[in-house]
């Protein structure tokens, strides 16, 4: 029976857990309705057949595919359709306007003052006038658009020039070299030992490097602080 | 485009296994449902010496045993076996000459199989 159950609960987790990655990466928060409803009830049939032994694995096993094509199906409608994405996710509900707020707008999401305020503090906003529009997404999470003198400052509205962006790729994870990564970047693990013996470190005491295009090369020791270094490199590769 | 294939193969997949049970199911309950009625006329035919039934009930009890796993992958064992623990009892009470006991169990044993084949199948009533 012990061995029964094992097998059982492997198959229905890896069951869930493949079908799960298939549904996509989205966080519970950022669930749209009918994928909350989908992921809450293939939670509960996946324990059923996992532990009554009398009741065939299929039990639980043709219901969750069921779901998990039901699934797709929705979420292909809701792609192709205007119509059928208004219907399955519902559209985004205006709840503060430049007038101030839409109380039509909230009763109709069941919301009160106080869950409106919740909101916008959990945004940043503690006062509504600062806010011009806050708009209340069909995954239940609520946007806001402050009024222009309580936008948050950025480089572009201060007009100043700054460097610009790049993203790091990470070169050495837990002391090993990102083979990967490396070919990504199109570096050598001669460009890694050079950079490390540059800053004065020893190669087996790194357990973390990443570089940006800009060339600049971040590296964490073991045990010791961080050191960064300006490389010769210019961001050749792809990523 | 890999997703939407997976799709189409998991549903085409679900629509045969659902096609085949419905199949198998249907074929071996009409079989017992058959056996069944041997049993219940012969057992009712001779009241007397109804040991002459013990073939017939042998007879459903291997098939019963042979087809018993294949229904275990798809349906609550506990259901199943109410059928396996019918026919023993039927055989014991055949080879006694118990008529009293022999002929409620054969009735009991129509009952399950009718029972069964609306529990396994695709109706309304399962639907709602």
């Amino acid at each position: 029976m012990t061995y029964t159950l094992i097998t059982r609960s492997i198959v229905i987790y890896f069951l869930v857990f493949i079908l799960l990655r298939i549904m996509g990466k989205r966080q519970i928060g950022e669930m749209q309705p009918f994928e909350l409803v989908i992921t809450l009830i293939i939670a509960d049939l996946a324990t059923i057949p996992m532990a009554e032994t009398a009741l065939p694995l299929v039990h639980g096993i043709i219901p969750i595919v069921t779901l998990a094509i039901i699934h797709f199906a929705l979420t292909f409608l809701s792609m192709k359709s205007l119509f059928f994405r208004k219907l399955i996710n519902g559209k985004p509900i205006i709840v503060v306007n430049p007038n101030g707020v839409d109380y039509e707008a909230l009763r109709k999401l069941n919301m009160n003052f106080n869950d409106l305020m919740e909101n916008l503090r959990g945004c940043g906003y503690f006062n509504l006038e600062e806010v011009l529009y806050a708009i209340m997404q069909t995954n239940g999470t609520l946007t806001v658009l402050p009024r222009a003198p309580y936008a948050p400052l950025n480089a572009n509205n201060a007009k100043i020039d700054v460097e610009p962006s790049s993203l790091p790729i990470i070169l050495i994870s837990e002391g090993k070299p990102v083979k990967e990564n490396l070919k990504l970047a199109k570096l050598e693990q001669s460009f890694l030992d050079e950079q490390i013996k540059n800053a004065k470190l020893n190669p087996d005491d790194v357990i973390f490097a990443q570089i940006n295009s800009q060339g600049k090369m971040y590296i964490q020791p073991k045990n010791e602080s961080f050191v960064v270094i300006e490389t010769n490199y210019k961001g050749e590769g792809n990523w | 485009m890999k997703r939407t294939i997976t799709i189409v193969v998991l549903f085409v997949l679900l629509i045969v296994l659902a096609t085949y049970e419905l199949v198998m199911v249907d074929k071996i309950i009409t079989k017992l449902d058959n056996l069944t009625l041997t049993i219940q006329t012969e057992i009712k035919n001779n009241k007397d010496d109804i040991t002459v039934a013990t073939n017939s009930i042998t007879e459903t009890k291997s098939f019963w045993d042979k087809h018993e796993d294949n229904l275990c992958l798809m349906f609550n064992h506990k259901d199943l076996s109410t059928i396996t623990d019918t026919l023993s009892r039927l055989l014991s009470y055949a080879e006694n000459n118990d008529y009293d006991n022999a002929i409620v169990e054969a009735n009991l044993l129509k009952e399950y199989s009718e029972k069964n084949r609306h529990i396994m199948g695709f109706n309304m009533q399962n639907f709602l």
